[in-house]
């Protein structure tokens, strides 16, 4: 799998999808290298479990960095399939490959007309911008 | 992060147990609202406690080479936190938590380091004021690395991170966060004096000479409204316990 920025699809809390129409309905997720970013130096994550139902905009897992945990939110809706569950071990590659090694879950979505409420790269990279 | 209201309540509260404590927090971290108030809360705990940080095991005490010294650690009542960190240790020190709610629009991630600084700057300030030498620190003992090598400290004091408060070679101030959709919670802990449930950390009392009884959730209220106020127009309102508990219904 190598998973390019500019395919993906962006929520406003950061979070990526990647639903090509020939991956069956499946949702790959992750962060985006804007959010990593920002949260500097991982020392948690919590992902969640196979089987899990997820609505879009709840919150699949947390991270830590120093002195901080922040939520992350599902993108779609659907339940849980895989985990990169190696990934909770190996933080730094989050840092190195946001979009490819960094995958976090992949979901089978439920309803995926959802995508089309999430923003494509260029609007996401606008919303980065401007907040300075 | 924008400040979507600028005024604020913020309560002394009555000494209770961690449950408690931290179930209050927790609420009022759910129940933000991005036009609501910003609630301060200055407390105390009603037995010597242990609140661990979020991701923190109560058996990481167990192979911490400082806390092995200090037996009496495990005996403990604990909770965790929904924030951040390393454990505190509340005995001789004051607690203080704000929750900010945010605006709506862009959602962020990680540590509000405006607010961190924001705080810790004023209390700084202050003890500087009481004849302190008081400074920011520097150093960082938490990052991905020191995770994976196991060398993270269990308790918060004894670690360092940038902003923290330190006297010397002694850290006086931590704080912690947790974003949540609709606000942001900080703790932090205020250390006065050494406990004996665990001798080696120092706090102010230990370091400067300061009048006996002084009032310390009065001047730390006092600190959070100078340090919030430096950052966003600041409003504050305090507030009884009575009608505190009102709130919390």
């Amino acid at each position: 799998m190598s998973i390019q920025p500019e395919q993906l699809k962006y929520c406003d809390s950061h979070e990526w999808v990647y639903a090509p129409t020939d991956a069956g309905g499946v949702a790959t997720v992750g962060i985006s290298a804007f959010a990593v970013a920002e949260l500097n130096d991982l020392v948690f994550m919590a992902l969640p479990s196979v089987g899990q139902k997820l609505a879009a905009g709840q919150e699949f897992g947390e991270v830590e960095s120093v002195k901080a945990v922040s939520p992350m939110y599902s993108p779609v809706s659907g339940e849980v399939i895989e985990v990169n569950s190696g990934l909770v071990d190996r933080l730094e590659q989050l840092n190195a490959d946001p979009y490819d090694q960094g995958w976090m879950m992949k979901i089978k979505m439920s309803d995926p007309s959802e995508l089309a409420k999430l923003m494509d790269y260029q609007t996401y990279q606008k919303m980065i911008s401007q907040h300075g | 992060m924008e400040i979507t209201k600028n005024n604020a309540l913020l309560v002394r509260d009555e000494a209770r147990s961690g449950v408690e404590n931290m179930r209050i927090d927790e609420c009022l971290l759910q129940r933000a609202v991005p036009e609501g108030p910003i609630i301060i809360r200055i407390y105390r705990w009603s037995e010597p406690t242990l609140s661990l940080g979020h991701f923190q095991q109560i058996k990481e005490l167990a192979d911490d080479s400082a806390c092995r010294s200090q037996p009496s650690l495990n005996r403990l009542p604990w909770v965790r936190r929904k924030t951040g960190g390393g454990a505190i240790l509340h005995d001789q020190e004051v607690t203080y938590s704000f929750v900010i709610p945010t605006s709506v629009g862009m959602m962020e991630k990680g540590a509000n380091e405006i607010l961190y600084r924001a705080v810790h700057e004023a209390v700084r300030d202050g003890l500087i004021r009481l004849g302190l030498d008081a400074s920011l620190s520097e150093n960082c003992t938490c990052s991905t690395v020191a995770k994976v090598e196991n060398k993270d400290p269990f308790l918060c004091f004894q670690r360092r991170t940038p902003f923290d408060l330190v006297v010397g070679a002694h850290k006086v101030l931590g704080s912690a966060q947790r974003r949540t959709r609709a606000g942001l919670l900080q703790h932090g802990s205020l250390l006065l004096r050494s406990s004996r449930e665990f001798c080696p950390l120092q706090g102010i009392e230990d370091l400067a000479n300061i009048p006996l009884g002084f009032p310390w959730q009065e001047w730390l209220s006092d600190r959070l409204k100078e340090g919030l106020g430096a950052i966003l127009p600041l409003n504050c309102e305090d507030l009884e316990l009575k009608d505190f508990g009102y709130l919390l219904r």
